[in-house]
């Protein structure tokens, strides 16, 4: 017999981040899914921010990774809570293993206003899976080169903001500002773009403040 | 790789379905791949041949039809392929957000006994 199904295999994992949206909904918490390659610079720019709002805001960190905790280690320091989930192998989250820290006993994570989530290092799966975030982020390194968003739109076309990083390299490298800007514009008209350094500590102004914003938005 | 939690997707939604109408072996599926689904056609025929071992879907032969990616523009209602990278609509220049077809897999249809 044949049996017509017409299911998304993707669905299940709809319906999940749906449900991590009522929670996070209900306590007022901002998720950001922070997104991008290996390497370029997602949890230094982790560091910096939490370093910046932690005396104001109680944050969390999901962080996911491969097999490791050491990038989990390296915000301690600024994070009143943090969990640590190891794919192991997987090249990305899914909205389930969000959920599951979400609903467990003594939902922590929810008792605080931003919840950042570090993506697997990586520019296509990611972007394919929504774990229920307010703010999709996707980093941009100066030194993987302009070409990027054109290489992979989708991750760049459904974030509310790309952040091009490492701009202190910029002299060092061949890399077009200008020419990033310009696609990435083309490819996402209302995303905002925040070209940072973490060492310098140029832009990251821009992006907390950005990230203030919301959070009032979303807690009005 | 995301495409090995694609085929674990199919399996858990095929074998439950297929148990629920007492069918003993799934023969036949047919899965489509839109364009802008970011899966690839190979990743997953690889991946289901290993991820069927000892399922009802054991042997199974799956076709994969690839979809092309159809958008509604947003700005001036134009229905329109759209092209990468910048996947703009034609007439307005208006990059795409809306994508009736081409941005998911699913499963059209599957047999089985
Ligand atoms: N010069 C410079 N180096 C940076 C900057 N931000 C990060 N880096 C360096 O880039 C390297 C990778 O940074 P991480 O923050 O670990 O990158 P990541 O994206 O978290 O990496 P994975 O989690 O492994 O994917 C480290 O050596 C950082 O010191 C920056 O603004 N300027
Ligand atoms: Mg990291
Ligand atoms: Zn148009």
């Amino acid at each position: 017999m044949r049996v017509y199904l017409a299911k998304k295999l993707r669905e299940a994992n709809s319906n999940n981040a749906a449900d991590n949206r009522r929670f996070l909904e209900q306590y007022g918490v901002l998720m950001v899914n922070i997104m991008g390659s290996p390497g370029c610079g997602k949890t230094s720019l982790l560091e910096e921010t939490l370093r910046r709002l932690s005396s104001r805001y109680r944050l969390a960190v999901i962080e996911g990774d491969l097999y490791t905790a050491e990038d989990a280690e390296r915000l301690k320091p600024w994070a009143a809570e943090i969990v640590q989930i190891n794919t192991e192998g997987g090249c990305h989250l899914e909205a389930n293993l969000i959920g599951q820290l979400l609903t467990s006993d003594s939902p922590a994570l929810l008792q605080t206003e931003m919840l950042f989530v570090e993506n697997i290092g990586n520019l296509i799966c990611p972007a394919e899976f929504d774990l229920g975030e307010d703010l999709r982020v996707t980093l941009l390194s100066v030194t993987e080169g302009n070409d990027k968003p054109r290489k992979y739109p989708l991750a760049f076309k459904e974030a509310q903001a790309t952040l091009i990083t490492k701009t202190d390299l910029l002299a060092y490298v061949n890399f077009s500002l200008e020419q990033a800007m310009l696609d990435l514009k083309k490819l996402n008209a209302e995303g905002a773009i925040f070209p940072l350094s973490v060492k310098t500590g140029e832009g990251v102004e821009n992006w907390c403040h950005w990230l203030e914003q919301k959070l009032a938005e979303k807690r009005k | 790789m995301h495409e090995l939690s694609i085929v674990s997707s199919l399996i858990e939604i095929i074998s439950k379905d297929a148990q629920g109408k007492g069918l003993r072996e799934v023969t036949f599926v047919r899965l489509v791949i839109g364009a802008l689904s970011a899966a690839s056609p190979k990743a997953v025929e690889f991946a289901l041949e290993y991820a069927t071992k000892g399922t009802i879907l054991e042997g199974a032969q799956v076709e994969i039809a690839v979809e092309e990616a159809k958008s509604r523009c947003t700005g001036c209602a134009t229905l329109f392929e759209p092209q990468l990278p910048f996947l703009l609509c034609p007439a307005c220049g208006k990059p795409a957000s809306c994508f009736p077809q081409g941005r998911d897999v699913y499963i059209d249809y599957y047999e089985g006994e």
